[in-house]
């Protein structure tokens, strides 16, 4: 009797200790591509969700960042590529990495989504293009920062007879300046000249201004 | 939970055990079915007291094996006893067929009521019990994610009944 009792004791505590759910494995939702790596001339990207199973697997998307639209924020598997876009208005040059969640029936799916931004619409030039007429040797235009942030600025025309002063500062959110584009028509035939304004912001080049000039 | 459970029933076989010792100790083990049968399979029970009851079970419940542990509460009547009972180990299990061949096992605590009475002189009874389990989050998760994905699958019963012949060993 004494073994027993103590054998039913020690099975007892045996048997309690190793319960553990042993779940079932549901299919796993994947993706395709599994990363979705997007570029200021290339914002989009198709993915397709999919699970190897017959059975209706639905999802929705539980997270996101701002910067990042989905064409859907539910749905099914197995039925067609979604799109994953970047929205880089008023962003600055810049690389952002983050993830889009899903949620689906059988689990979560994280999917890393990473953006380099290097044509920027978050500063403005007006007017652009630029025009300088026959008679005109200087112009005013202004530079704006219509983005969320403050940055560093930086004008570098491509041809020496075009000076823009300043030709660098910085601008808080919102801010706008006035700067004075001019041109040293001394060394210039009668023709019509194209010059280049390229705007770096923060030291990466945003955008590129086209100037022409007649002669 | 899982420490307090066992710590709770091991103290219990040897304390009651200890203010027990003159009595006559009862030991039964059992077939049948049921979660309290660990599915298709057997149940040794140990009567420190006459009316308190310790068991541990064992069996094949579909998807591999299942067990349980518990404790019984008896109110007897001549041949045959009501009682209560509360158990831990296996409360539900999902088997999957077709796309894949899974499925899983789920734990938690399972409480009811049984039933039993005595047939002939050696104290064998059969005995009859209706269960609550109360299945834990996993379990409705899978079993909703399988729902939701248009598995074919039966319902999950709110309880559980069980049936089993025992024989007294002593």
């Amino acid at each position: 009797m004494k073994t027993m009792r103590h054998l039913l004791a020690a099975i007892i505590v045996v048997l309690i200790f190793s319960c553990q759910d042993d779940r079932i494995k549901l299919p796993p939702v994947m993706a395709s591509p599994s990363i979705v790596i997007l570029r200021s001339d290339y914002l989009e990207q198709y993915v397709d969700l999919f699970a190897s199973t017959s059975g209706t697997i639905h999802w929705q998307v539980i997270y996101k960042p701002e910067w990042v639209d989905v064409n859907h924020m539910s749905g099914v598997v197995n039925a067609g590529p979604i799109v994953i876009k970047a929205d880089i208005t008023g962003l600055l040059p810049q690389t952002l990495e983050d993830n889009v969640v899903f949620k689906t029936t059988t689990g979560d799916l994280t999917i890393p989504v990473k953006v380099t931004i290097t044509t920027s619409t978050a500063f403005k030039i007006s007017p652009s293009p630029m025009v300088v007429n026959f008679d005109e040797s200087t112009m005013k235009f202004t530079i704006s920062n219509v983005s969320t942030e403050s940055a560093t600025w930086q004008i570098t025309p491509s041809a020496a007879y075009v000076a823009v002063t300043p030709s660098y500062g910085s601008l808080n959110a919102g801010e706008t300046s006035t700067l004075t584009l001019d041109v040293d028509r001394s060394t210039l035939e009668a023709k019509t000249y194209s010059a280049v304004l390229d705007l770096r912001l923060d030291g990466y080049l945003a955008s590129e201004t086209t100037v022409t000039i007649n002669n | 939970m899982k420490t307090a459970l066992a710590s709770l029933l091991v103290i219990l076989s040897y304390t009651l055990h200890a203010q027990n010792l003159n009595s006559r100790h009862k030991i039964n083990i059992g077939l049948g079915v049921g979660m309290d049968y660990g599915g298709l399979g057997g149940r040794v029970t140990y009567l420190p007291i006459e009316r308190l009851g310790l068991f541990a079970c064992a069996g094949y419940n579909l998807n591999g094996v299942g067990y349980n542990a518990g404790a019984q509460f008896l109110f007897p009547k001549n041949r045959h006893a009501f009682y209560l009972t509360a158990m831990y180990g296996y409360n539900a299990v999902l088997v999957m067929t077709g796309d894949s061949n899974d499925g899983g096992i789920y734990y938690g605590v399972t409480a009811g009521v049984g039933y039993l009475f005595k047939i002939g002189s050696r104290g064998n009874f059969w005995n009859f019990e209706l269960l609550v389990p109360f299945r834990n989050s996993n379990f409705y998760d899978d079993y909703d994610a399988l729902n939701s994905m248009g598995t074919n699958m039966s319902a999950a019963l709110p309880v559980g009944f069980s049936v089993g012949y025992h024989f007294s060993v002593r």
